[in-house]
Order: C-alpha cells, then sequence, then structure tokens
C-alpha cells in the first residue's frame, strides 16, 4: 500500500498536460462512462452491476438500487506518448474529471447530483530551436463540462427493473493559444530589428451551450436478476454551440477587438447497454457496449495558417469486458479479503475518424472504515492508433482515484 | 542500505526516469506535431512598404484655455504666442489696512523668482540665457473684491480651479500698461515688477480683507520669462509698503497661464511646443493602404465578412517616414525635440488616443539619431504608428481614413545615445537624455506635409501556405 502511493506521490509531482493529443481543435478527449475510477478499473464494464454504490452516466436506473448516501470524487492521471518519426512527443495531465452525491429515498426512488468532465483539451508544447528560427509555444485548454441531476425510482410492482434519467446540462470553456517568435529570414537585415524579441501569440477564447435547449437526457432501465443484471439507455441528440472569440496579439495587455464565431456540432443520440453476471459469490464479469453514430463533421476550432478546417467522424462505439471480485463486507475478514479486485480490457472506436482504441485495466478497491468508504484505483494502458496519416498514434497510461465516500442519512443506527 | 530502501533507488527513480523520457517532447518532436497539424513553429515576417501617401488631412490646434501656473509660470512671448499670467490672491490684515488706505505714499510690488532650474542649467546656451535686460512694459488688470474675516477669505479658496480657469479665461477688464526697466543678472536674482498706480489706489479701498485676481501680460516682450508657481518652494510675493514702514506680504495661492495667438493668421500646421495643449492630427487616405494590403495578401481589404474584425494578420510594427523641410522653423534651446505621437484606436468598444510606443533601431540611431526628432540636422521624421495602424487594420470595415495625432515633448540632450532614457554611467555621473523643461518653438509642418510620405509594415499573418 506504502509503496502504491509512493509512486502516485511521485507520479502527481509531475505536471503538466494531455489526456490525447487527437482531436484538440474539435472536442478533445472524450473521458468516457462518467470518469468513474472504479467503473475504469474494470475496464469501463459494469454499468449494469446494480450490487455497486454510486452513480453511473451511462446507467441512471442504477441509481434506484443505492442503499447508502454516497460521495464519490475521482481524480485522474494520464500520460501519452504520441508517436513521430523524429524526435519525442509526450505530455501528461492532471485533473479531477468527476465527483457525485447520490441520495437514496427509499420508495420514492433515489436522486443524484454529478458534475462530470466529458470531453477535455489540455495540452502544452514548447519549442525553442533558435539555430532555425523556431520559437512556439502551443497550449489548448478545454473543459466540456456536464452538471448532471440524476432521478431513478423501482418500479413498485416489481423491485428487480427500475428506471431513470439523467439531464446534463452543458458548461465549460475551451483555449487555444499559439505564441510565436518571429522568422526574419524574409526580411532584409536593416529591417529585422523591427520584429526582434516580438512574440505573437494567436488566441482562441471559447464557452459551451446546447443549441435551443438547456441540456440533453439520457433515459434508461435497468434489470437485477439473482445471478445476471443487465441495462440498456438511450442518450438524445444535441447541437453543441461553441461560441468563439479569436485574435492575434502582442501580449495580455496589448490586444485588439476579437473577432466572433460560432461553430455548431452535432453530437448523435448515444445507445448502450450492459450486462453484469454472477459466477460466484463475490465474482462477477461484466460486458458493455456503447454506441453513438456520428455523421457531421465536427468544424475545428477557429482556423487559421494550414490547420485543417474540420474534424472528420466516424461511428463511435465501445465494447467493453471487465472482471471484479467484490470485497468481503464483513469487517473481520483480512483486509485483502475485503479489497475488491478488477481488471478488464476494452476497444473503442473514438468519435475520430480512423481512430480506434484498444486498452486495458487493472484496479483495486481498498477498504477504509467500518462504514464502506472505499479509495477505488485504476490503472490503464493501451494505445490509441489511426489507419490514416491525419493523427498521431499515441500510447497512454493513466491512474484514475476514486474516493467512495459512503453515510446513512435518515437510517436509524443499529 | 536498508531492505525497504532497495525499491526506492533501484525500482522507482529509474522508473520514473524512463517514464519522464518517455512521456516528455523535445523540440523535434513538437516541431513535428505542429508541421503535422498545419501550425506555424514561428510567424514569418513580411514588410510592406506603401510609398507616396498624401495625406487626406492635417491640421493643428492650440487650445488657448489657461491651464495651471502652479509649479513653473511663464510671462512673455515666444515667437507667435503671447503667454498672459493670472494670480489668484485673497488675505485679511485689518492692522495693515488701517494705515495703508490713508498713505499718500503707499505702494506695492510683485516679486517672482526665476525658475532656477532651467536658467542654471549648464547644458544649453540660447537667446534668452542670463544676463538679460530689457525694456518691459507690462499690463495689469485686475479685479478686487473686498470683504471682512476670515470667513471671506476661506470661502474664496473654496472656489475650485477649474471655475477659475473658466472665469479667467473669458477676462475682460480695463488695461494699466506700465514700463519697467528689467535686469536680471543671475538666477537668483528677483524679478519685481512695482504694480500700478491705480490697483495701489484701489488696494487702499480694502478695510479688512480682499480678494485680487491680477492678470499681466507682457506682449511687447520679446522674450519669455520663465518663473516660478504658485505651489512651487518659492512662489511669487505681493508686497505692500506704506511709508512709516508698515509692510504686508502675501503669495498667490494659484495661479495660471493664458497662452494665445499675438496675430491672426495660417497656423493650421504649426506646432509650439512648450507642452502645451496643441496637437496636429494627420489623416491618411483609407484607399490607398487597403489597396496595397489587398494587393499584397490577395484578398480583400476591408474584410467585411461576419462581424467585420479583421484578425487575419496583426502589424508587428508600422513606422511613417515624412520628408523634412525646417528652414521656416525656429526653436529657442538649439536641441533636437522629440516628436510624440499618439493614434486612434478601440479599447472595448471606445475610441481612445493611445500614445505610441517607440522602438529603438540602434544601428540606425548610433549613427544617424534618433528618427523620431525634429531640429536635428535630419531631412526625414520617422515615426512608429503600430498601435494606430495595428487597430487601423484589426477593425478596416469600421473606420474612417487612418488617424493619429502628433505634438512636440522634451528637447534631447543625446539624440545618439541608443538608451533613450536617463541612466548612470560607469563612472557613477547621472546621464541625462532629456532636458527636464519645454522648448518653446514655432515648427511649421506645413512644408513637410506637402510631400509624400512613406508607410512601412511589418507584418505577421495566419494565412496559410496559399496565404
Amino acid at each position: 500500500m506504502k509503496y502504491l502511493l509512493f509512486i502516485l506521490g511521485c507520479l502527481f509531482t509531475v505536471s503538466s498536460y494531455a489526456t490525447s493529443i487527437m482531436g484538440l481543435d474539435a472536442l478533445g478527449a472524450e473521458d468516457v462512462s462518467g470518469a468513474s475510477a472504479a467503473i475504469a478499473g474494470s475496464g469501463y464494464a459494469g454499468h449494469a452491476k446494480a450490487s455497486d454504490e454510486g452513480v453511473s452516466m451511462v446507467n441512471p436506473a442504477r441509481l434506484a438500487y443505492n442503499r447508502n448516501v454516497s460521495f464519490s470524487a475521482n481524480l485522474s492521471y494520464q500520460m501519452v506518448s504520441a508517436s513521430v518519426k523524429n524526435g519525442s512527443l509526450g505530455s501528461q495531465s492532471i485533473s479531477i474529471p468527476s465527483f457525485y452525491l447520490a441520495f437514496p429515498m427509499g420508495q420514492f426512488g433515489a436522486f443524484s447530483l454529478g458534475l462530470w468532465q466529458h470531453y477535455s483539451s489540455n495540452y502544452r508544447a514548447e519549442l525553442n530551436d533558435s539555430l532555425n528560427s523556431q520559437q512556439a509555444t502551443l497550449e489548448y485548454q478545454g473543459s466540456l463540462s456536464e452538471f448532471t441531476p440524476s432521478y431513478a425510482i423501482k418500479l413498485p410492482f416489481w423491485h428487480r427493473l427500475s428506471v431513470g434519467g439523467t439531464a446534463h446540462f452543458v458548461m465549460g470553456n475551451n483555449k487555444r493559444m499559439l505564441t510565436l517568435g518571429p522568422d526574419n529570414s524574409g526580411v532584409s537585415e536593416s529591417d529585422s530589428w523591427a520584429t526582434n524579441n516580438s512574440d505573437v501569440t494567436d488566441v482562441v477564447n471559447g464557452s459551451w451551450s446546447i443549441l435551443n435547449h438547456p441540456a440533453y437526457y439520457t433515459v434508461s432501465a435497468q434489470y437485477r436478476g439473482k445471478m445476471a443484471s443487465l441495462f440498456f439507455s438511450y442518450t438524445t441528440a444535441y447541437t453543441l454551440v461553441n461560441d468563439m472569440e479569436y485574435q492575434l496579439q502582442v501580449s495580455q495587455l496589448d490586444t485588439l477587438a476579437p473577432t466572433k464565431m460560432s461553430r455548431q456540432i452535432d453530437v448523435p443520440m448515444t445507445f448502450a447497454s450492459g450486462v453484469s453476471y454472477r459466477l460466484a459469490k463475490r465474482h462477477f464479469v461484466m460486458l458493455d457496449f456503447m454506441w453513438k453514430p456520428w455523421k457531421k463533421a465536427i468544424p475545428n476550432m477557429a482556423q487559421s495558417w494550414d490547420l485543417r478546417s474540420e474534424t472528420l467522424v466516424e461511428s463511435e462505439f465501445l465494447i467493453s469486458a471487465g472482471y471484479q471480485r467484490d470485497g468481503s463486507t464483513i469487517f473481520y475478514d483480512s483486509y485483502m479479503s475485503r479489497m475488491a479486485y478488477r481488471a478488464g480490457a476494452w476497444y473503442k472506436n473514438g468519435y475520430i475518424k480512423d481512430v480506434s482504441e484498444i486498452g486495458g485495466s487493472i484496479g483495486l478497491g481498498f477498504p477504509l472504515g467500518k462504514r464502506g468508504t472505499t479509495i477505488d484505483v485504476a490503472l490503464q494502458g493501451g494505445v490509441r492508433s489511426s489507419k490514416s496519416e491525419t493523427h498521431l498514434d499515441e500510447t497512454f497510461i493513466g491512474v484514475k482515484i476514486g474516493l467512495m465516500g459512503l453515510g446513512s442519512w435518515g437510517k436509524n443506527e443499529r | 542500505m536498508k531492505k525497504t530502501m532497495f525499491p526506492y533507488f533501484f525500482v522507482l527513480i529509474p522508473l520514473l526516469g524512463i517514464m519522464a523520457c518517455v512521456f516528455d517532447s523535445d523540440n523535434e518532436g513538437v516541431s513535428t506535431l505542429l508541421d503535422h497539424e498545419g501550425l506555424p513553429s514561428n510567424y514569418k515576417v513580411e514588410v510592406l512598404t506603401i510609398s507616396d501617401i498624401e495625406p487626406s488631412s492635417a491640421i493643428s490646434h492650440l487650445d488657448e484655455y489657461p491651464y495651471s501656473g502652479g509649479l513653473r509660470a511663464v510671462l512673455g512671448t515666444s515667437f507667435d504666442l503671447n503667454h498672459d499670467l493670472f494670480l489668484d490672491i485673497a488675505f485679511k490684515d485689518e492692522d495693515f489696512f488701517s494705515g495703508y488706505s490713508s498713505d499718500d505714499s503707499a505702494r506695492g510690488q510683485l516679486e517672482f523668482y526665476l525658475n532656477k532650474d532651467f536658467y542654471s542649467s549648464k547644458e544649453l546656451t540660447y537667446k534668452d540665457s542670463l544676463p538679460m535686460k530689457e525694456e518691459l512694459t507690462l499690463s495689469y488688470s485686475w479685479v478686487l473684491n473686498t470683504g471682512s474675516g476670515k470667513e471671506f477669505v476661506d470661502s474664496i479658496g473654496s472656489i475650485y480651479d477649474t471655475t477659475w480657469y473658466r472665469s479667467v479665461n473669458s477676462w475682460d477688464n480695463e488695461v494699466f500698461d506700465t514700463v519697467y526697466s528689467v535686469k536680471i543678472e543671475n538666477f537668483d536674482s528677483l524679478v519685481i515688477f512695482r504694480i500700478p498706480e491705480a490697483l495701489v489706489k484701489a488696494m487702499q479701498e480694502v478695510e479688512n480683507a480682499c480678494r485680487l485676481q491680477l492678470k499681466i501680460s507682457a506682449k511687447e516682450s520679446g522674450r519669455l520669462y520663465r518663473l516660478n508657481g504658485s505651489l512651487s518652494g518659492q512662489p511669487p510675493v505681493l508686497r505692500l509698503k506704506g511709508s512709516n514702514g508698515t509692510l504686508t506680504s502675501v503669495s498667490p495661492f494659484r495661479m495660471a497661464i493664458k497662452s494665445s495667438f499675438i496675430n491672426e493668421g495660417d497656423y493650421s500646421k504649426v506646432l509650439h511646443g512648450g507642452g502645451l495643449r496643441e496637437s496636429l492630427v494627420i489623416e491618411l487616405p483609407k484607399e490607398k493602404i487597403m489597396s496595397a494590403l489587398s494587393s499584397f495578401y490577395g484578398d480583400e481589404f476591408p474584410y467585411v465578412e461576419g462581424d467585420s474584425i479583421d484578425v487575419r494578420q496583426l502589424v508587428v510594427l508600422a513606422e511613417i517616414k515624412i520628408p523634412l523641410v525646417e528652414d521656416q522653423s525656429k526653436n529657442t534651446l538649439n536641441k533636437p525635440i522629440q516628436m510624440v505621437v499618439r493614434s486612434n484606436i478601440d479599447s472595448l468598444g471606445e475610441n481612445i488616443l493611445k500614445k505610441e510606443v517607440y522602438k529603438i533601431n540602434s544601428d540606425l540611431v548610433k549613427e544617424q539619431g534618433h528618427p523620431n526628432m525634429v531640429f536635428n540636422g535630419s531631412d526625414t521624421l520617422s515615426l512608429q504608428i503600430t498601435y494606430g495602424m495595428r487597430d487601423f487594420i484589426n477593425r478596416a470595415s469600421r473606420q474612417d481614413d487612418f488617424r493619429f495625432v502628433i505634438h512636440l515633448g522634451f528637447p534631447v540632450l543625446r539624440p545618439n545615445d541608443p538608451l533613450y532614457s536617463d541612466y548612470i554611467n560607469e563612472d557613477g555621473d547621472s546621464i541625462r537624455f532629456n532636458f527636464s523643461h519645454f522648448d518653446y518653438v514655432h515648427y511649421d509642418l506645413a512644408p513637410s506635409l506637402e510631400q509624400s510620405m512613406n508607410l512601412k509594415l511589418w507584418l505577421a499573418t495566419k494565412r496559410g501556405e496559399g496565404k
């Protein structure tokens, strides 16, 4: 345990940006499944597993089976290395992609509130090669977050079935800054004095909203059987609006009137399903599937230079399979026995055309105290590869840590 | 080594080192990424010269409204300008006035201190260097209000300066001329002007307290007296004397100067310096600049798509070169003078005048001196108008002709010093770049503005390979 904490402590002292270098000018990297560390540990499979406390963004109906008031917060640390012919290109990022509060209300169902960073585009790179007059700093800072109130209820006449829904209120900002030094090779020597030490920055600042509507919605139904549980969910299509201001500037205090533009991104509906099967006592296998048929290419952030004007898309799907051994709930069992163990793998066809991702993960759940509070840790790794030359292949390693706190509000102490 | 330390030193630290290398970027990697994404790794500087620009308009304006003479005051003339002095004096001295009112030999005088810092300067030799001697005709006019008690004097002090400036701007009172022989040997000399007999008689009517607003004009003088003002350490003193040795002395609590043309004439392209509120507004034709940019980039100017703000390019530096013809211009201190430039720019939707920053071309300065100065023996004046031109092209579709404003700044003591500021040299001596007092000149830009100008733009663009 202490070795693990030491490793994590060391990792988080290295701070930078990037969950992926792909699609930074489109939506950025998608943090699927509500960015839960527990789900990430089993390869993004397990949304149908109704015995777990907490909130699932894919399957809000599962919330109806929560027994305790719960709070969860997740921390994510990602390292990405892109494949380039010359040199090395990589980056690291740390973020808090989600947190949730869930309130079971007995026969009145359950209610939850959450904040989920669905897409992020964080990246920073510096180039300082005075020999070749190359001086550039590229920085992306983007977060498309969702405020997510959910409600779920077990059917009064058949408690094995629950239904639930989530409203996703979109918010967040995005920013791209490219600071460039001068290349005076094209001007006479007598004219070069004028631009020496004059850096120029291209700045794009944007904010996210949904067109003509406050939110988009997910509805789902969950069946909880003795051996198997499954769910189906449907998420409505919506149009994202990214209002942007962009300009060239000399410094933050020396700016011009910015021009304004807006881009619209048609996000298709999402269908998701999953099954969880109990192999033996506390041993589960899980299989999840998600499908999002993207059709319209995504216009990129304010275009300029030779940037591509749009990011081509394809049908997005995620197939994930996982295993989980739940920890014992008996406090007097050994600590190892009370720990949860997870493993999983996934294949994802991302929203970016010709880009697919294969990954695997292992996860552990560390119980804290008697009340069921746990720390979930997931270690992930994989590759994102592109069939075309439009995007650079990536290798990634990630760590997700989640804290799940349980309370017993409204219940009498035994 | 303890057993528990083993994994730290031989496993974790090397592992972290490897990870830091694998997930870090180097110059080649970032360069590849930028190239792959269609982003540049620097901005290519492009230079566009627009020749033969004739200004569409150029007109100067001198604001003749009174301004503060609190620290430094001037009296007299400078070429085509006359500078009048106003003093506001209020005091109470019942004992003095009881004797003064019946004194047949009563008299009074105004005593000024010279601006010592100016006259003692070792850096300059000029026409008005000391010693000075002339027959000076002074014109006095005044408004005398009487009252009583401390409240009366306090009530005068509560009048705002701006209110007083407005009242003296429309000054129209009877004038009394007096001729003096002025002789000033050194800067420690007091400049003493006797006040006219009519004013003495008026002061003899005061019983308790009075307010004296006094205007002094030296329109006939061929020179400019630089005096200390009411807020300086050595303010002027009005000294009233009785024959029996009684005396009262009082200093004005505020002073103002009004600078105005001596004769009517065409001064529409003349600058006078001196820190006066004057400027010359020059407009360059929009069409000429837009068509040159259009030819250069091969696309439309002004840009009217979307919200019509054009951010496809940025002016990194802009410089306008104006041919100088100085044979009709005159100065007094025989030093080059900086030309200060301001441009109209947008600031959060409002048009403001922003002072341009001057970027130094060190090689040029060492050879020829700073190019933004007049009276420097140069045949060209180079002014940087970067902020203005940047804003003009950014909002080209919303702008009329390009407009910038110039006025004269301080005289320059070291026109070939690339540092362009005061500094302490290796010997520990303070080196002054500017002279800290303005020159009062007659700088006629009319013959210069009849010549065509050249505008040079250093540009950064967001256009790609195909522009």
